[in-house]
């Protein structure tokens, strides 16, 4: 009994379960379950063509930031699970995205709760310290990856790690987590070191989630490495040989708020984070070092877990070092002035029979200068709970 | 950082309700980067090359430099100059396969063009050593085995009082290094030959016009080549890459630890089963010693190579036809005399030289692409022409 209570003290699931991403959470959180989840969409355009690599020109990009294509998409299909035994407790969560061959193992890692509300987690897991981190189609308010996921995470946090929390009372929780690096910003056994701090309370008939976060991590040689040899490998981005070596620093705060008003259920999330890359960026003559200053705002507002309004903002400072030619600048792709990607979207999600949901978004986003896009998603997501 | 980042997020958090700040690319230009760049024609396409801290250049040592290369009292019997080995026409190369030094000795090695040699990561043809221009030209003057200018230690003094002698090189020493007072000397000459080598820049071929962005700078021919040449059938890019199409390149940026010092086997020759090139010039095996590195020469950066004929560290290949000929078949036969054997076969050649079968068409459109690396520019510069005619 007390095993489940202290685990579900992390989740936040104030009044049913709303898709903003407020209330993302891709772990089961309940014990001796098997779930099911899937989001599959028709989409009227692509982000980029087929053949060619996608580039937020500014922001250095890799991981899993793949961006989503037209037509009919089978974005995500997931079976994740939790077993409760007597001195600790397992989760676990396959999946198989679009853009991948294979089924992957987004998380699998054991729970152990320790006396005066410690507990200590190992093994594969999501990062904790933004629900940006845990992005799944089947659970945000869009099918398609937030931009500052796409950006700041290269997808999604998941690597293979250790994390302590600190439960102070129920609605304060400290965590500090050492992972192995695999995952973008960082590479292989740099081990990145994160740590955030959450705080939920209510005021009035408002109730509030705030954190925030912070992650030290570093990277040698890393490449864009979206187009090499298991996915889209006839795509060649221009900027294919370049590698980048430094430290990596990101940091965010966000809030979350809920209300009843009017009988109307009204939630808000708001994030802003930021990132610096410092090193060195190279190519196979060139080199010069890099400061790349990465800012993103992400808000969401959601009405009765119906209706989403979002919007997403990154802008990015690049400093280069003295010397170095245009053509090493512009070929990076790091080249941008005075240029913010953006997204607005409208989604609109109702459950057709209990489980099964159908999804409508309208965005409008300008992931170019200049050239503004407006596209529409058509698609459903579905949750069964197996056992 | 941690407190930088702190800062930003509370900033952040206000800067939510009031928008925020725009996106720009900067490069933190020096001081020492504009006079470079001015001073030694630099374009904003290449990055500034590496320079010794104890050489930086100045336009006293350059107008210095540029007398000294064309002046033939440079040799120890006044009858060549660097000038005799390096033509501007020729895009300072000298259109023989090896020439003849001072005392008419043949030099086992063809000389090498000079245009944008100083982004080169090391100097000549196959030398680890030579991370610098200054640590090359100890060569050319000195060298008395094969004798190129001759000034060896017998003739050091007579040549240098040849230009203590003239007044108007007397006051070009002395402007050129205003804080010595000792007149000509070795290393001073050197150190201006150096600076003024580091003028000898091309960025204005057909591909430095492409580079920048003008779709039209290259025939349809030549784009195909380019294609070709940084594909995976030729293969040509993984050795000749970057603005300078070599990957023996280092610049004011590039870390010296990282310098990548390449010399590779081509398979040019296959003397013996251990992979032996003709003994008088095995490359860096004659300077290492070590077996595994018969053969290795330095891949040469490209630029103006149409006009730098013949070919390869003997000019052993009279065009860029059959230079690609011998790529094309993965390694040079011989069939007969002292060096026959088939290079193909070299146990010490490189895997990039594998061998590839392409059609007359694709051959002349790579060669199209070599001939717009050609800056007329830099073979008719008056700056860097013979100052005595
Ligand atoms: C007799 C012909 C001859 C003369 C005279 C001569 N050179 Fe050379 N130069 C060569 C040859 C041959 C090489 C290649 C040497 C090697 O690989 O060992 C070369 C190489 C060089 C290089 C290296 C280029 C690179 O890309 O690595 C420089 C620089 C150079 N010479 C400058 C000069 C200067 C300056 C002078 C006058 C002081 C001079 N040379 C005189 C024949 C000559
Ligand atoms: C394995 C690395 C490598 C590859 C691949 C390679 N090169 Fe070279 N290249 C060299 C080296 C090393 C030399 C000098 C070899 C020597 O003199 O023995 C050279 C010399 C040359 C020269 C003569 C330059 C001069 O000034 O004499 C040309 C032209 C040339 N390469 C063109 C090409 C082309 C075209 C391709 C593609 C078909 C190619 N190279 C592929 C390494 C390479």
């Amino acid at each position: 009994m007390k095993l489940i209570k202290i685990v579900s003290i992390g989740s936040i699931s104030l009044l049913s379960s709303t898709q903003t991403l407020a209330h993302i959470n891709t772990h089961a959180e309940v014990d001796d379950s098997i779930q099911v989840r899937g989001s599959m969409t028709f989409r009227t355009d692509s982000i980029v063509e087929q053949n060619e690599a996608w580039i937020l020109p500014g922001f250095l990009m890799g991981g899993h930031a793949l961006p989503s294509q037209d037509g009919f998409e089978l974005d995500e299909v997931s079976v994740s699970g939790a077993k409760a035994f007597d001195k600790f407790r397992v989760q676990g969560q396959v999946s198989r995205h679009s853009g991948h061959e294979q089924i992957d193992i987004d998380h699998f890692f054991i729970t152990v709760p320790f006396e005066h509300e410690l507990q200590l987690q190992f093994g594969q897991m999501p990062g904790l310290s933004t629900p940006l981190m845990q992005w799944h189609a089947s659970v945000g308010a869009v099918a398609d990856m937030p931009l500052l996921t796409s950006v700041f995470f290269g997808g999604h946090t998941q690597d293979q790690g250790v994390r302590l929390m600190k439960h102070f009372d129920s609605n304060t929780t400290l965590g500090v987590e050492v992972w192995q690096g695999n995952d973008w910003p960082s590479t292989s056994d740099e081990n990145p070191v994160s740590a955030f701090l959450k705080q939920s309370f209510t005021l009035s008939n408002i109730s509030f989630d705030l954190g925030a976060w912070y992650m030290q991590s570093a990277a040698t040689s890393r490449m864009d490495d979206r187009y090499g040899d298991d996915h889209h490998s006839t795509v060649t981005p221009v900027n294919a040989a370049y590698m980048f070596t430094g430290d990596v620093d990101t940091g965010g705060v966000y809030a979350d708020a809920t209300t009843v008003l009017f009988n109307h259920v009204l939630s808000f999330h708001g994030e802003y984070i930021m990132q610096e890359h410092d090193g060195v960026l190279s190519d196979t003559s060139e080199s010069s070092s890099l400061n790349s200053q990465i800012t993103g705002y992400l808000f969401e507002l959601n009405l009765n877990n119906v209706m989403t309004f979002g919007y997403e903002l990154l802008s990015v400072e690049n400093t280069f070092g003295s010397s170095v030619s245009t053509t090493f600048l512009n070929n990076s792709g790091l080249y941008n002035q005075g240029f913010e990607p953006e997204r607005f979207y409208v989604s609109w999600q109702k459950p057709v029979f209990e489980g099964l949901d159908y999804r409508i978004t309208l965005i409008q986003e300008t992931l170019e200068p200049e050239e503004d896009e407006l596209r529409f998603n058509i698609g459903a997501t579905w949750v069964f709970d197996v056992i | 950082m941690f407190f930088k980042i702190t800062k930003c997020m509370l900033f952040g958090t206000l800067l939510m309700l009031f928008g925020c700040e725009k996106s720009s690319t900067q490069v933190d230009v020096t001081q020492t980067e504009v006079e470079l760049r001015a001073l030694l024609n630099i374009p904003d396409h290449f990055a500034i090359p590496a320079i010794p801290e104890e050489n930086m250049p100045t336009a006293a040592k350059i107008e210095l430099g540029r007398h000294l290369f064309y002046d033939t009292r440079l040799s120890f019997n006044n009858t060549m100059s660097c000038e005799s080995c390096h033509e501007q026409d020729k895009a300072f190369s000298d259109g023989v396969a090896r020439p003849v030094g001072a005392t008419g000795e043949q030099l086992v090695r063809n000389s090498q063009g000079l245009v944008n040699a100083m982004y080169h990561a090391s100097f000549t043809w196959a030398n680890n050593g030579f991370t610098h221009i200054e640590d090359q030209l100890e060569v050319p003057i000195r060298a008395d085995n094969p004798v190129e200018l001759g000034v060896t230690e017998v003739y050091a003094d007579e040549v240098l009082a040849r230009f203590d002698a003239d007044p108007a090189y007397v006051q070009m020493f002395a402007d050129a290094f205003p804080e010595s007072e000792t007149g000509a000397s070795v290393n001073k000459i050197i150190f201006a030959l150096a600076s003024f080598v580091r003028t000898i820049v091309s960025g204005d071929s057909p591909f430095d016009r492409f580079l920048l962005g003008d779709d039209n700078a290259l025939t349809d021919q030549q784009k195909q080549g380019f294609v070709l040449f940084n594909g995976e059938k030729f293969e040509c890019f993984h050795c000749h890459t970057g603005t300078q199409l070599t990957t023996s390149y280092r610049d004011y940026n590039t870390d010296p630890a990282n310098a990548q010092n390449q010399f590779f086997n081509t398979g040019l020759y296959n003397l013996s089963s251990e992979g032996d090139y003709p003994a008088e010039d095995q490359g860096l095996f004659d300077l290492t010693n070590n077996p595994a590195d018969k053969g290795f020469f330095r891949p040469q950066s490209l630029r103006n190579v149409a006009v730098t004929a013949p070919y390869m560290h003997d000019g052993s290949i009279a065009t860029l036809r059959e230079v690609i000929a011998h790529y094309a078949r993965g390694g040079r036969l011989i069939e007969s005399g002292p060096y026959a054997g088939d290079g193909r076969l070299n146990p010490l050649k490189s895997d990039l030289v594998p061998g590839f079968n392409a059609t007359d068409e694709e051959i002349d459109a790579v060669i199209a692409f070599l001939e717009s690396l050609t800056d007329e520019s830099v073979l008719t510069n008056p700056a860097l022409s013979n100052p005595f005619e």
